[in-house]
């Protein structure tokens, strides 16, 4: 059962990350990177990491998605003009690299003996839950978790310094007129 | 997973990190209420010298070390902590005129470099592959942010963009190594990976050797090293000079600080297979820096080459894997920072007509007529190219003695071979300076006295270094052979 479960849903994941890099329309992209989301918080859940899966369809599927949807429409992207996309030697110099890069990685993993690793060793069923992982960063991995902290502002304040333009506005005659100019 | 995690040791592992973040955050705050610029500047300097005061101290007086699980607070991050904050103090020193003519906000600038530093240094003493990359995310995070800061020009945005994808890239090969470290291992911390390798070490499985591999192109990407250094010449010449001086100080240094940490804790049993990979590429990073370098027309992107090309004589101590290689790097990035720290001020304050130019012919006949100046970017480029009264000369000697002394014969005649090349392209500054005729027009340059200051530390920090090196080899010595491992 968990068998066939896991076909379908590495289906569904494979096939959508296909669609997404072959897309033409930005926006079609964009929904199919959605489902390719799902599928990978289906897999989630099969692995027991419950909490996971339910944040990667919160934070991922639900905001980061919706904001690539605006960002994209805003941007009105021209489709990208067939001719000009690359060279066909260099793209099948990347299609070869990148083949070989999935055999190899396919190769280690099928060799790899995973049930003498420590996978097997893993026996509490309920370690993927919120409230298991939870009191791990909060006891434990406490101050790794207020790095993160750290590093989200730094990012906010980064956003904030490229930005911030000063805007003034003016009325002239009745129309209103407005300035922008960097803020030194 | 240790049972026996103290929070408040790592609190206390920490505590170099939390004081300058909170002084970050302090500034945030403070700037609010300071009508000019020039208030926040000067405190933002006494806060730098005081922290380096504090970690002087600690230093000198070997006070305390603490290991974590997470953390180690021990002589080599002191040692790097120190480096970050020097660093950090003389970015602010030197960058005063800078930002005075480009009108860059100051206020986000500093507290973005701040944070960067305090990235840098939980990198440093980070003990698990997690936490370090956490450390590294918080430093390349500013870093890519820094480097677009001048938003109205094409050549910064390119810049930061190349600097923002491929940085994100690697990131993405170093987390997938770690995880596949993690897959393998069962943990992420060094000295767990350690044991976990000693236990297992005649029968590695491919996978592991895939993550290894993984994590060494991530930090490959980290030093600039040659197939992988196509980000560095961009992002240097698009970031504000004094920034770019910042770019080729702390993110290398930390990053072949924290690469030591992880051979000497994490890796020590199978270092030996990386020579091969190490070797190639120090080769390849050295040869490709200089002979780029040569061919630059301008002085900005001749120094980002060059920052290539040392990265290559750091790699050929990585390869040596001796102590005293160690330590040589350790000086060196020392020396090396203080002196691209100066190179690039110099380099801004000359160019003063247009951004984006940083032509050789700025500098004609700057020795008639701003002779301290010319003296000061003389001593640099000969400390650069590694010419004998300069500390620049004994670190490159101390990394050629040791790969002479681990019988890398090749790689310490290359090293010679191309440094004798770089020194072309450094002189070339200096030719320019004594012998070509001052132009007719000349502009003023505009300096003050915080540049002053700045640079006449940093030459006698170079002239302190090559007068006693071996006093400083000690003192290196004595932080890499002191790095904690799991007491």
């Amino acid at each position: 059962m968990i068998k066939i479960a896991f076909i379908i849903l590495s289906l569904i994941s494979i096939f959508s990350a296909l669609m997404v890099i072959s897309r033409k329309n930005p926006v079609a992209s964009v929904l199919w990177l959605v489902f390719h989301f799902f599928g990978i918080a289906g897999l989630y859940v099969l692995l027991g990491a419950h909490f996971l899966a339910a944040v990667q369809i919160i934070v991922y599927a639900g905001a980061i998605m919706v904001l690539f949807l605006f960002v994209v429409m805003m941007l009105n992207l021209n489709l990208v003009n067939n001719e000009k996309r690359g060279k066909i030697i260099g793209k099948s110099i990347g299609a070869v690299v990148s083949g070989l890069v999935l055999v190899l990685f396919t190769y280690s993993i099928r060799t790899t003996k995973w049930n003498e690793l420590f996978f097997n060793q893993v026996t509490d069923q309920e370690w993927g839950t919120a409230v298991k992982l939870g009191s791990l960063l909060f006891s434990n991995w406490l101050v790794p978790f207020q790095i993160v902290g750290i590093l989200l502002f730094a990012a906010v304040i980064g956003v904030v310094a490229l930005m911030k333009r000063k805007i003034t506005r003016k009325v002239e005659n009745g129309i209103v007129i407005t300035q922008e100019e960097d803020v030194a | 997973m240790n049972s026996t995690i103290d929070i408040l040791d790592q609190v206390n592992a920490n505590l170099p990190t939390i004081i300058l973040l909170s002084f970050a955050l302090l500034m945030l705050l403070i700037d609010l209420f300071l009508p000019k610029r020039n208030h926040l500047f000067r405190s933002l300097l006494a806060i730098g010298s005081l922290c380096i005061v504090y970690l002087v101290v600690k230093l000198l007086l070997q006070e305390k070390t603490v290991y974590t699980y997470f953390f180690s607070l021990d002589s080599f991050s002191y040692f790097f902590h120190i480096l970050f904050i020097t660093v950090l103090v003389f970015t602010f020193l030197l960058s005063g005129p800078y930002f005075e003519r480009t009108k860059i906000k100051f206020p986000e600038t500093s507290l973005l470099l701040f944070f960067s530093t305090a990235g840098a240094m939980i990198m440093i003493s980070a003990n698990d592959l997690i936490v370090m990359f956490l450390g590294l995310e918080l430093m390349s995070i500013c870093l890519y942010v820094l480097a677009g800061m001048l938003r109205k020009r094409v050549q910064s945005n390119e810049g930061a963009l190349k600097y923002f994808l491929l940085g994100a890239f690697s990131s993405g090969f170093l987390l997938y190594g770690i995880t596949l470290f993690y897959g393998i291992t069962g943990s992420t911390n060094y000295s767990e990976v350690n044991q976990w390798i000693s236990q297992t070490s005649n029968k590695l499985s491919l996978t592991f050797w895939i993550g290894a591999g993984l994590i060494l192109i991530g930090f490959f990407f980290k030093f600039a090293s040659v197939p992988f250094h196509f980000w560095s010449p961009d992002a240097y010449e698009g970031a504000p000079t004094p920034i770019t001086a910042f770019f080729s100080a702390t993110p290398k240094a930390a990053a072949f600080g924290t690469f030591i940490k992880i051979l000497i804790v994490a890796f020590p049993l199978v270092v030996s297979d990386f020579e091969l990979i190490l070797k190639i590429i120090a080769i390849a990073t050295m040869g490709i820096g200089n002979f780029v370098a040569l061919q630059q027309k301008s002085v900005k992107r001749m120094l980002a080459y060059s920052s290539i090309s040392h990265a290559g004589y750091l790699m050929v101590a990585l390869v040596v894997k001796s102590n005293l290689g160690y330590s040589s790097i350790l000086l060196y990035l020392i020396v090396y920072s203080v002196t691209n720290l100066g190179a690039f001020t110099i380099a801004y304050l000359v160019n003063r007509k247009n951004e984006g130019s940083y032509s050789y012919e700025d500098y004609n006949g700057l020795a008639t007529k701003y002779p301290v100046l010319a003296m000061f970017m003389a001593l640099f480029m000969i400390s650069l190219a590694g010419i004998p009264p300069t500390g620049g000369f004994f670190v490159k000697y101390y990394i050629f003695y040791s790969a002479l002394k681990a019988d890398q014969l090749l790689l310490a005649i290359l090293m010679a071979l191309f440094s004798a090349i770089s020194v072309y392209y450094y002189l070339k500054v200096i030719v320019h300076m004594y012998m070509k005729p001052l132009p007719d027009s000349y502009e003023t340059i505009k300096s003050d006295t915080h540049v002053t200051m700045g640079l006449i530390f940093s030459s006698l920090i170079i002239i302190i270094i090559g007068v006693a090196p071996s006093f400083w080899l000690t003192l290196t010595n004595r932080s890499v052979s002191n790095i904690l491992i799991n007491p």
